[in-house]
């Protein structure tokens, strides 16, 4: 097995005193960019790829890696503590996490989505060092009709994040399709909805869509409430870290997660949008007792953080087959790690894991070190993040909204992200009052131009005919399972009473 | 949140993924909710006539940039449609009297914010201003002292910022004068 | 580098600024989001402006939106008569501007020089049917719409690249089937996939595919055939196809002539350094300087070029 014995030559480089202390540097330096919202693993990367370049090749791959996976990590604290997912990644995270911060569970949430995070990119690379010409052909065998079915699949199982009410589930939804439509079409070049804006001529970032709606939505709907904002929160309530009964109801969305995570990876659908979705999904309608009533109460489900943390970093692991072997970037963040790749004079493509064996797995090795480091220094440091909670209210309130506008003007360059995120705010802050759920908004606005895009390339190909989207095995598995998954669980339900009844009546 | 849990989770697992939830609104007819179906309306209608001014071009999708907004514009008239329903016969649950000075407070701090990054008076003028009314949305009435926490926030980002990953955040006379200590 | 430092330095160049191609201070705007090619353009100005001691104090600033358009907005109305300022840009801008129907356009800068450019390949899959130009202009005589082009977006360097070849290969490029992606990286897939006919794109994006022989080159859009590259160009087989995606640097309107020239020495200085040509072969960029007078007279010859091209693709009326 040459794979390994090259794995491990890169592990024993990356495991010397000072390539450890790169990746410790990179850890902390990323953890601390990527808290802030709307400043995401990507551009986290990206502004901070200058001070690593210093180190040479190992070095800078190591630090590199420390500060993708920091980054990561930063975007899970600020939706757990603070409601705020700066990225897309993190949106689901913010779900259940921040109700358990809002419990005094906060600790345990950010204990979840560390072991999550280390789980999910541990095995999905070691999956990648395994497999990764296997899924490479995967991927080419996906096309316009493939991907289309994937975002059909994701739109039916987003109702798992509606809540109470269809209507307003699907009116949130529709919201957040809209948004989707704002700018430029990518295909025609046609401007859509931007009223002669030129600042709306570009698809509105997502970040500016997710800060609004979630962090400026929900302080305008905490200030416009009759509570006294100045008494003492509880910000820690029991232990802070995970216990073994914590644990133990983590490992299945760990697994699933990361089995999601990989699968999706590395097809060019945008990143990790899609498998923490499904991961999601997925926790919500397996729980049973204990967590079924903490996510049908708003309680915050320990699984619904532990499943699209552990999705989120094996889907950045996958993203790395395609991007090593094709030299194919499938989301922003694998689009940095390339303009990283090209900085040490790597051409990723067929031949890299010839041409540069040696850089290939040190670059793998780096990445378990640095997953590695990731929860050698955070876990230690929950509690002191969770202590974020205990600044006094207005305060806490008042900094969240100064570092959203800092990280969304910061990354724009301009004041107009601020009358976005103003407008966002106030949008999310009416669906809050009245019930609306936020997440399929943002589902809407990412998946929506996704599948507009591939639905029109397939018709641009086919040449306007509509059956090539059922001119595919894999498509058509795919509806298949779309459909399972929104009728199994109730046909499951049904026959098993079915079955009950019969045996009653017979006995 | 009240009731048997169990049982709602079993009444969950058999409805159908079209059907709303039984009501536990207040019954009583909702002004708010028929605004937000008004708004409902209102945005269908832009989106269409947004969509009905885009130039023709030929393709081979035969599916143009108009269709898909077309479409959505369908899908928020029918559920603006359900929401006067739902308004009508009062579906929408019970909510909190309005705070309206902590929002105000809240909402005119990121206007303030934008008019002065507008005006040219830099990043940290404006969001210290912005922290100061927006712990004042909370109650935090002591508005000098919360002007001075923000500006020694923001003083501190952007150092970060600009120095330390050298992004470039709106300036004005503040921010050259610190540009031109740091050189 | 610490404060003292850059003082010392920057008193140093102060001095000095009398004496060679010097300046002491310089802000560059990349009209983009920060990570893109246009910002890494900028800051590798910077990084070897200053490492070759040719500026002291330089600062990158990003405006990210519609092509370049905005920051450029921006530049124009805030930095007019100032020498400090200057400005990265691109093809892609022209385009941008004509699309969005800018207010402000290249003419109210002033350029200074062409830096860096890459010139487009049209690519097919390793077991294509198609060869060479002939063969793709045959296929496009015959059904040209059963010919898929996947590339970067519509109205872009690749969409005119491929409008040009087929206005030479005597159809109307309206009528190409053109499937803009995110970028060519994107695209590969499809390409690679069999999904497409032939993928249009930077060199770049296709060089390794090219180099392990899983895409064959069918030309390039170079005047002249390219070292880095063992494949004919367009021209050599008839068909005349000269596009590059330039990449370029310019001034503030209303500047002097002295203060011009000036600017012009420190980026010609700039462009002739070992530093400079280092950092454009580990970026893979390739140097087509071309400064001044014989630029600003290039840069019309694109945007009337480039003016008529984007209306027989349809993009514009």
């Amino acid at each position: 097995m040459d794979t390994f014995i090259l794995l491990f030559d890169g592990l024993g480089t990356a495991m010397q005193p000072m390539n450890l202390m790169f990746a410790l540097l990179g850890v902390m330096l990323g953890t601390a960019v990527g808290v802030m919202p709307g400043i995401g693993p990507a551009l986290t990367v990206a502004l901070l790829l200058p001070v690593s370049l210093s180190f040479g090749a190992t070095g800078s791959m190591i630090m590199f890696a420390g500060i993708y996976y920091g980054g990561m990590y930063g975007g899970a604290i600020s939706s757990i503590l603070l409601n705020t997912p700066g990225e897309t990644a993190s949106i689901m995270t913010a779900l259940e996490g921040n109700r358990m911060a809002k419990r005094g569970r906060g600790g345990k949430a950010l204990g979840a989505a560390a072991f999550g995070s280390f789980f999910g990119g541990m095995f999905a690379t070691l999956g990648l060092a395994i497999v990764a010409p296997f899924m490479v052909m995967v991927a080419l065998s996906f096309g316009t009709a493939e991907y289309f079915a994937l975002m059909v699949l994701s739109f039916m199982t987003v109702s798992a994040a509606f809540g109470g009410s269809m209507s307003r589930g699907l009116t949130a939804l529709f919201i957040g399709l809209t948004i989707g439509i704002v700018g430029t079409d990518k295909l025609t070049g046609q401007v859509r909805l931007a009223f002669g804006i030129p600042e709306m001529s570009d698809n509105i970032s997502i970040a500016i869509v997710a800060v609004g709606l979630f962090a400026i939505g929900e302080t305008m709907y905490l200030a416009s409430q009759h509570i006294n904002h100045k008494t003492k929160a509880q910000a820690v309530s029991g232990s802070v870290w995970l216990n073994w009964s914590d644990f133990k109801r983590c490992i299945r969305p760990y697994i699933r997660g990361t089995g999601l995570g990989f699968l999706f990876g590395p097809l060019p659908t945008g990143g990790a949008e899609i498998p923490t979705f499904l991961s999601y999904t997925t926790e919500k309608r397996l729980a049973t007792g204990e967590a079924r009533r903490e996510f049908d109460e708003g309680l915050g489900a320990i699984e619904g953080v532990a499943g699209p943390e552990a999705a989120n970093n094996a889907s950045a692991a996958g993203t790395l087959i395609p991007l090593l072997t094709l030299g194919l970037p499938t989301s922003a963040t694998a689009a940095m790690m390339l303009a990283g790749f090209q900085q040490y004079g790597l051409q990723p493509g067929p031949l890299l894991f010839t041409n540069n064996a040696e850089l290939v797995w040190g670059l793998v090795a780096s990445l378990f070190i640095a997953n590695l480091m990731l929860v050698v220094l955070n876990v230690p440091f929950i509690g002191i993040w969770v202590k974020l909670l205990t600044i006094p209210r207005p305060w806490l309130y008042a900094g969240i909204l100064t570092f959203a506008t800092l990280g969304i003007v910061g990354a724009q360059g301009s004041p107009f992200a601020l009358v976005l995120l103003l407008g966002f705010g106030l949008v999310g802050f009416v669906m809050r009052r009245f019930g609306y759920p936020l997440a399929p908004a943002l589902v809407g606005a990412i998946l929506g131009p996704l599948a507009e895009e591939q639905l029109r390339r397939g018709l641009m190909i086919n040449q306007g005919d509509w059956w090539f989207l059922l001119n595919s095995n894999i498509a058509l598995t795919i509806y298949a399972i779309a459909l399972l998954s929104i009728f199994g669980p109730r046909l499951w339900s049904f026959t098993r009473k079915a079955i009950r009844q019969n045996k009653g009546a017979h006995s | 949140m009240s009731g048997d849990p169990k049982n709602k989770a079993a009444e969950e697992e058999l409805r159908l993924p079209f059907e709303d939830e039984p009501a536990g609104g207040t019954g009583k007819r909702d002004a708010a909710g028929l605004v937000i179906a008004v708004a409902l309306f209102a945005l269908a209608a832009v989106i269409v006539n947004d969509a009905s001014g885009y130039t023709i071009r030929r393709s081979y999708a035969r599916f143009g940039p108009e269709i898909v907004p077309y479409v959505i514009a369908s899908g928020i008239t029918i559920l603006a449609v359900i929401t006067v329903i739902m308004a009508w016969r009062g579906q929408f649950e019970a909510r909190d009297r309005l705070n309206i000075g902590g929002l105000s407070w809240l909402v005119g701090g990121i206007l303030v914010e934008i008019v002065m990054l507008y005006g040219g008076t830099g990043f940290i003028a404006g969001s210290a201003v912005l922290f100061a009314c927006a712990a004042r949305a909370f109650g935090q009435a002591t508005l000098l002292l919360n002007l001075a926490i923000g500006a020694v926030l923001s003083t501190l980002l952007f150092l970060l910022f600009r120095y330390g990953l050298g992004l470039s955040l709106p300036s004005g006379p503040l921010e050259r004068a610190i540009d031109l200590l740091v050189r | 580098m610490n404060k003292l430092g850059i003082a010392a330095f920057a008193a140093a160049s102060l001095l000095a600024s009398f004496a060679s191609a010097q300046v002491s201070e310089l802000r560059i705007m990349a009209p983009a989001g920060p990570g893109g090619g246009w910002d890494q353009t900028a800051r590798t100005i910077q990084s070897t402006l200053q490492s070759e001691g040719l500026v002291a104090n330089i600062q990158v600033e990003n405006v990210a939106g519609a092509g370049g358009t905005i920051g450029l907005q921006q530049f124009v109305n805030r930095s007019s008569g100032d020498p400090t300022a200057t400005i990265v840009g691109g093809y892609v801008m022209v385009g941008a501007i004509i699309a969005n129907d800018s207010n402000v356009t290249l003419n109210d800068i002033t350029p200074l020089a062409r830096l860096t450019g890459e010139y487009v390949v049209v690519v097919a899959a390793a077991d294509s049917p198609i060869n060479n130009a002939d063969d793709l202009a045959n296929a496009l005589r015959e059904n040209i719409g059963g010919v898929t082009w996947a590339g970067g977006s519509a109205g872009g360097v690749d969409h005119i690249a491929a409008g040009l070849f087929a206005q030479t290969a005597d159809v109307s490029p309206e009528e190409i089937n053109y499937i803009p992606y995110a970028g060519g990286g994107e695209a590969l897939a499809a390409i690679l996939g069999g999904q497409v006919t032939v993928g249009v794109s930077g060199f770049s994006e296709f060089s390794s595919q090219i180099e392990a022989g899983a895409l064959k080159v069918i030309g390039i859009t170079a005047a002249e055939r390219q070292n880095y590259l063992d494949a004919p160009t367009f021209a050599e087989q008839g068909y005349d196809v000269d596009v590059q995606n330039w990449r370029m640097i310019a001034a503030a309107p209303g500047i002097s002539d002295d203060e011009r020239a000036a600017l012009l020495d420190v980026i010609e200085t700039m462009a002739a350094s070992d530093t400079w040509n280092a950092e454009l072969t580990t970026k893979g960029w390739v140097n087509t300087f071309l400064a001044g007078d014989e630029f600003a007279a290039y840069l019309d010859e694109q945007i009337i070029a480039t003016t008529a091209i984007l209306g027989d693709l349809g993009i514009t009326e």
